[in-house]
């Protein structure tokens, strides 16, 4: 007999670990020695372990079963409402004298529609939502109150407007709205034969609609083309969103007075709308049901069979959808959209594609921000600029390709800067919304936060006006107060970050922009490595923590990015990566990890690419830096010459590259040279004129001079001026005492 | 210890059966929600989304009967078992008088009438198992019943994920085991 449960699982447990199975055995005979019966009794229990996985499972999707008729049993237990007519709900013809009851036009959440005519102060069409019967519960009454409320918040053409409220004399709530007569979206669209362009122009209202109520509090919560009709006026169309029966503030959400009520329609709902919690809701969950709308919008689907869980990491995207549907059905959807197949296909394919993705996105963190960021994203689609979301290595050439043509840069830059700004702010003011909720359950907190997300966006306004007349200082001087801290990291935070840590880096506000930078970078984490723009961060980060002091913190971040890119077969990020990693003296185990990723600067120095020839100077002086890390003062001279002799050479690059020289000299012994090198490397930097050092790293323009690049010079120049000036042992700069 | 008090197994058993009252009545009730709303059972059949959703209910309710969300978890876990194993003895005996088990184990795939009767073997055994293992019979009633994950059942029991994945498979070999010679006797 075993002597004891716990000795019994002691027993299974160990048995279990031994894979090889005449160990196995050996270990259970020699347990059981004395007792082979209680032997048996083990072998078959480990037996029965892998058996019951199986069973398990099974019984598993017995228990969800069950659990779904228990459900099914509660539904007769609620309160049914029995008939809806004009008279079973006891409504008279009419109602406070002015509207006349017409007829029932539809039941929405909690309340029925009907269409009435408003007799005074003027004649119109009307449309009446009464509570239903059987649903005055104080719940449901909440929500139909609150409906009224948030209608009666929002004042936007594409929102169907509130023009009364009340209760009738049998004491039952109604409000009455502006009657929507109209097709849902998405039949408006077909039947018009709307092209891809007309159908994200109508969106775009859509979203401005839905922006609107977020801004002022409100989350639709259950936005599907039946909520969104389009009317055809003359040639101008006007989407209005309905329903905002389930809607709710964002102060009910953070108070915890959400009650169960906030329910959507299973398609289109986020998966933690979906998801058991619902005071984690926020305004997110409206950009994902916008981007299943404009899914269905552009490719005539949903991304997912109705009823079925939306899972959006099995979601084909709508250009792959649209190349697994029969060849009639593409057709039609193709004719639908005045275009053929194959080009439908393709013009979904890529940026759209990439817009849904993001909408989409299972976790919410990855998704837009804000409905403005999804705004502008598709503006930025339909003025051919490079959206956020597509994988950065277009980004990247396109950016390159921006580049090379200044005069679309500089008509563009403004245009970016401000849907940058526009975006950005909007969605910091949502973080710390967001902060807010989870720190505290108070509304009274929640209210101010909202009072703040309101003059956020007041100070967008001014900001993007400012630059928009090239006021940059005084754009940034309004947006000093948005306290960077409040940006968390996220996938979107990225551009915000780069933004207006380069206006602080230009400035010369190194603790902020170092903020910025490091944010940056540990937003950037949360994508694989090969989709962010390999080594640029660290450009922008390394010099600005070196310029406001924080060795510690450089220290982190290089070992950080060594960490994830060491592999690089990239040679630009090779080069950014060598020089910003020895910015400052390296121990071996650094040196050590930038071998390739010289080895590779060597050979593409060797064998020049003529594309990127401007290049070459700046790995020339990459390598004169890795080799006087490494203490080959000789070679580090040589590079160095190499490096100065390329024609197209600026100031900055020169001044760095002479300091390098100048350390190198100081430790051959050739105190004259080094002196030489020296003094002219600090007169380029004296030099260096305001004017230079402003230039923004999207547009970078490999002909003209950046802040990075000053600020290595200015950070090389301390060191090498700490080097020249100290008479210790020439050999021993640090970290070489540890090369054991 | 402060935490002893706050499980439900070791609490009197008028209190604990009051508290176990609450969360049946309270889960119950939710499920009635829950697909009233929703119109589709599919999405939400999930204990675990009804037990947490009971959790958010009740406490924000009835803040001061709950001293710990692990005292909750475990007693809805409770509740959940009740009302499963309830659903299913229901649908048992209307087939045929009596339940004794007898689950098919020849291809491992019980037949759809015998579906519910998986519940009821578990819930059987699992009464056996408390007495002998109680640390796996809590995993098992946590896990199974109500849905949760390991991660969560560790947490809830403050004991490694390690610990948890260990009691799980020994308890669900032993269940199995059970079940099985019992059927064969």
């Amino acid at each position: 007999m075993i002597p004891g449960p716990d000795i019994e699982m002691a027993v299974f447990e160990t048995a279990r670990l031994i894979e090889n199975p005449q160990e196995r055995d050996a270990f259970l005979d020699w347990i059981f020695r004395d007792s082979p019966h209680d032997g048996a009794d083990m072998r078959e229990l480990l037996a029965a372990e892998g058996e019951s996985r199986t069973w398990f499972q099974s019984a598993r999707s017995t228990r969800r079963r069950l659990a779904g008729e228990i459900m099914e049993i509660g539904r007769v237990e609620l309160p049914q409402s029995t008939g809806e007519d004009i008279e079973s709900i006891g409504l008279p013809r009419s109602i406070a004298g002015r509207f006349q009851i017409i007829r029932r036009l539809g039941g929405g959440s909690g309340g029925v529609v009907f269409l009435a005519d408003q007799v005074e102060p003027i004649r119109r069409p009307v449309a009446i939502k009464v509570l239903r019967v059987g649903m005055d519960t104080p719940a449901f009454l909440a929500a139909f109150q609150r409906e009224s409320q948030a209608l009666a918040l929002m004042n936007h053409p594409n929102i169907a407007g509130i023009l009364d409220a009340g209760t009738t004399e049998s004491g039952r709530s109604y409000f009455v709205m502006e009657l929507v007569e109209g097709e849902r979206i998405t039949k408006f669209c077909d039947e018009r034969r709307y092209t891809l362009h007309r159908r994200l122009g109508l969106f775009l209202q859509v979203c401005s609609a839905i922006q609107h109520a977020h801004q002022k509090g409100v989350i639709h919560g259950d936005i599907k083309p039946s909520n969104v009709l389009v009317s055809d006026g003359g040639g101008h169309d006007l989407p209005k969103v309905l329903d905002f029966g389930i809607s709710l503030s964002i102060t009910e959400i953070s108070s915890g007075e959400a009650d169960r009520l906030f329910a959507g329609t299973p398609a289109y709902m986020s998966p933690e709308q979906v998801g058991a919690s619902n005071s984690d809701i926020d305004t997110r969950t409206d950009v994902f049901s916008l981007g299943v709308l404009l899914y269905e919008l552009l490719a005539g689907d949903l991304p997912w069979s109705p009823g079925a869980m939306p899972h959006s990491r099995n979601t084909l995207m709508p250009s792959e959808q649209l190349t697994r549907v029969d060849s009639e059905k593409l057709a039609t959807l193709a004719n639908q959209r005045q275009s053929r197949p194959a080009r439908l296909i393709a013009s979904l394919r890529g940026d759209l594609d990439s817009i849904i993705r993001t909408a989409t996105a299972e976790d919410r963190q990855q998704r837009y921000e804000t409905v403005n960021s999804l705004i502008a994203e598709i503006q930025r689609h339909l003025s051919d600029l490079p959206v956020y979301a597509h994988p950065p290595g277009r980004l990247y050439f396109t950016q390159k390709f921006v580049a090379r043509n200044r005069l679309i840069v500089l008509s563009g830059m403004t245009v970016f800067i401000i849907l940058l700004l526009a975006t950005g702010l909007a969605f910091q003011a949502f973080l710390s919304e967001r902060e807010a909720l989870r720190e505290t359950k108070l509304a009274r907190a929640k209210e101010s936060e909202l009072r703040r997300q309101v003059q956020a966006r007041e100070i967008v306004g001014k900001a993007a006006i400012l630059l928009s007349q090239n006021l940059i200082l005084e754009a940034d001087a309004l947006l000093l107060d948005t306290p960077i801290s409040s940006i968390k990291p996220s996938a979107e935070a990225t551009s915000v970050l780069r933004f207006l840590g380069e206006r602080n880096a230009i400035l010369g506000r190194w603790k902020e922009a170092s903020e910025c930078f490091v944010g940056l970078m540990e937003s950037n984490q949360l994508e694989p490595p090969e989709k962010t723009a390999v080594g640029m961060d660290l450009l922008l980060a390394a010099p600005s923590l070196l310029e406001y002091g924080d060795e510690t913190a450089y220290h982190r971040i290089r070992l950080d990015m060594l960490r994830r890119f060491a592999s690089t077969q990239h040679p630009i990020a090779a080069e950014h990566m060598v020089k910003m990693c020895l910015l400052r003296p390296a121990p071996p185990a650094i040196l050590r990890d930038l071998e390739p990723m010289a080895l590779l600067l060597q050979k593409t120095l060797d064998h020049p690419n003529p594309e990127q020839g401007s290049f070459s100077g700046w790995n020339a002086m990459a390598l004169a830096l890795y080799d006087y890390r490494r203490l080959d003062f000789k070679k580090a001279l040589t590079q160095s010459e190499k490096c100065q002799s390329y024609p197209e050479n600026r100031p900055s690059r020169v001044a760095g590259v002479k300091l390098v020289s100048a350390m190198a000299f100081h430790h051959l012994g050739q105190n004259e040279d080094a002196q030489r090198e020296l003094a002219s490397a600090s007169r380029l930097i004296a030099e260096a004129t305001p004017n230079e050092v402003v230039n923004h790293a999207v547009t970078y323009n490999p002909g003209t001079e950046t802040w990075y690049a000053w600020a290595v010079a200015r950070i090389l120049s301390r060191e090498a001026i700490a080097t020249l000036g100290s008479h210790s042992s020439a050999k021993n700069p640090d970290f070489s005492d540890s090369r054991k | 210890m402060d935490s002893h008090s706050q499980h439900p197994e070791n609490q009197s058993p008028a209190v604990a059966e009051d508290l176990l009252a609450i969360v049946y009545d309270e889960l119950r009730r939710l499920a009635a929600t829950q697909m009233n709303r929703q119109g589709n059972a599919s999405l939400t059949l999930q204990p675990t989304a009804l037990v947490h959703e009971a959790w958010l209910r009740l406490t924000s309710n009835t803040p001061r009967r709950w001293n710990n969300r692990s005292h909750f978890f475990r007693t809805a876990a409770m509740a959940m078992r009740c009302i499963l194993v309830d659903r299913a003895r229901e649908k048992s005996s209307r087939k045929r008088a009596g339940f004794r088990v007898d689950v098919s184990f020849a291809d491992n795939v019980a037949t759809d009438s015998d579906l519910e009767r998986h519940i009821l073997a578990v819930d059987e055994c699992l009464e056996q198992m408390e007495t002998e293992h109680p640390d796996c019979a809590k995993v098992v009633q946590l896990k199974f019943f109500a849905g949760l994950t390991n991660e969560e059942t560790a947490d809830l029991l403050g004991v490694s994920l390690r610990r948890v994945e260990r009691h799980w498979a020994f308890a669900r070999a032993k269940l199995y085991q059970m079940i099985r010679n019992r059927d064969a006797a």
